[in-house]
């Protein structure tokens, strides 16, 4: 079921629709709060206040837009209004920092001196690079969304996804 | 052997984002090429590293304490989008603000601009009462008169500005009730 007709749905009632939009978008939301945010309690209520206000407005959702980048950007803006309250930046290494306990086997099989190195070169990149590559690899977002996102064109969206990379291969490689 | 496999290919092709022949192309050429073959295989690597990069794990529960906390809210109505009206009212809004804050400068402008725009105006006027045998000279002294009795005049004009107002106020009304009832 497509996303516009899920949203559909619930401004007709139905609205335990609503949780399909969770459950696809939860991993998108909470990356873009734990990447913003330091505190990981702190970007939960983020990502939930995030959904709570996207289920509010949900009527003022256009469909010629993606729900994606529609939610992306609330989040974006609720994060600001939690720093703008905590007063707490993070710097992205705290944000990378977090380990998954359980981790999943292609993870394990990463080296820790390895991947804490990439963490800082990653960390070392310019926010104009970063930005669309973690969006990427960590939000899980596709190309059209991270323009749509950023209000770029996919050409620049892809070059600087490109350039990242190379920049960090070329790093790891040395 | 063909050429060797551009770096921003290797790049679209860890995406999965080459068409097939290209993809194909790419494959078989990396089965002759021992250089290409390490260098996909480091594309390759580099990409599942990047995957690999921790902060994305949804904490557990999260989309019931969601849907827990939603449950008692109610989806607003739509706003509407700013009208013409609206865009209009901010537009005079605006430039009455940038008047009032660049007043100095401006008004020696406006003046100049007003004089000679009314200068053209007032000699075609002078022409047309002459053309219709009236003497503008009379028009000047009625101007004269009007500005003279100014402060009889006042309450017209202030009759006039409400009248005006009331009339603006119920189109704007009345487009509203027009735009909930449709």
């Amino acid at each position: 079921m497509q996303d516009y007709e899920i949203v559909r749905l619930c401004l007709q009632g139905r609205t335990e629709y609503f949780e399909k939009l969770v459950e696809r978008y939860q991993k998108l939301v909470y990356s873009l709060a734990r990447t913003s945010l330091k505190d990981p309690q702190l970007a939960e209520d983020a990502a939930q206040e995030a959904f709570a206000k996207a289920y509010r407005h949900l009527a003022s959702y256009n469909p010629e837009y993606r729900f994606s980048t529609w939610i992306a950007r609330i989040t974006a803006n609720t994060c600001t209004d939690f720093m703008r309250k905590r007063r707490e930046f993070c710097p992205i290494e705290d944000a990378l920092e977090v380990s998954d306990p359980e981790g999943s086997p292609e993870r394990q099989v990463i080296g820790r001196e390895t991947k804490k190195r990439l963490e800082t070169l990653i960390e070392g990149l310019d926010p104009k690079y970063r930005q669309p590559l973690m969006l990427y690899h960590v939000s899980g977002m596709r190309y059209e969304e991270i323009a749509e996102y950023l209000k770029v064109p996919m050409s620049i969206v892809k070059n600087r996804i490109y350039r990242a990379r190379k920049m960090l291969k070329r790093a790891m490689e040395d | 052997m063909k050429r060797c496999i551009d770096a921003r290919e290797f790049s679209r092709y860890i995406d999965g984002m080459l068409d097939r022949k290209s993809m194909e192309g790419l494959e078989a050429h990396c089965r002759d090429c021992e250089r290409c073959a390490r260098e996909l295989d480091s594309w390759k690597k580099l990409k599942e590293m990047l995957d690999g990069v921790p902060g994305a794990a949804v904490p557990e529960g999260f989309r019931e304490k969601v849907m827990s906390r939603i449950a008692g809210e109610k989806i607003l109505p739509a706003r509407p989008a700013a009208g013409p009206r609206q865009i209009l009212a901010a537009a005079i809004l605006f430039l009455a603000a940038l008047y009032s804050m660049f007043r100095p400068l401006l008004r020696p402008l406006l003046s100049d601009v007003l004089s000679h725009l009314a200068k053209p105006l007032s000699v075609m006027m002078y022409n047309f009462l002459s053309a219709m045998g009236i003497d503008p000279a009379l028009l000047i002294r009625f101007l004269g008169n009007v500005m003279a009795n100014l402060q009889e005049l006042f309450p017209f004009f202030i009759a006039g500005t409400i009248a005006m107002s009331a009339v603006f106020a119920l189109l704007v009304l009345g487009e509203r009730t027009a735009r909930q009832s449709g």
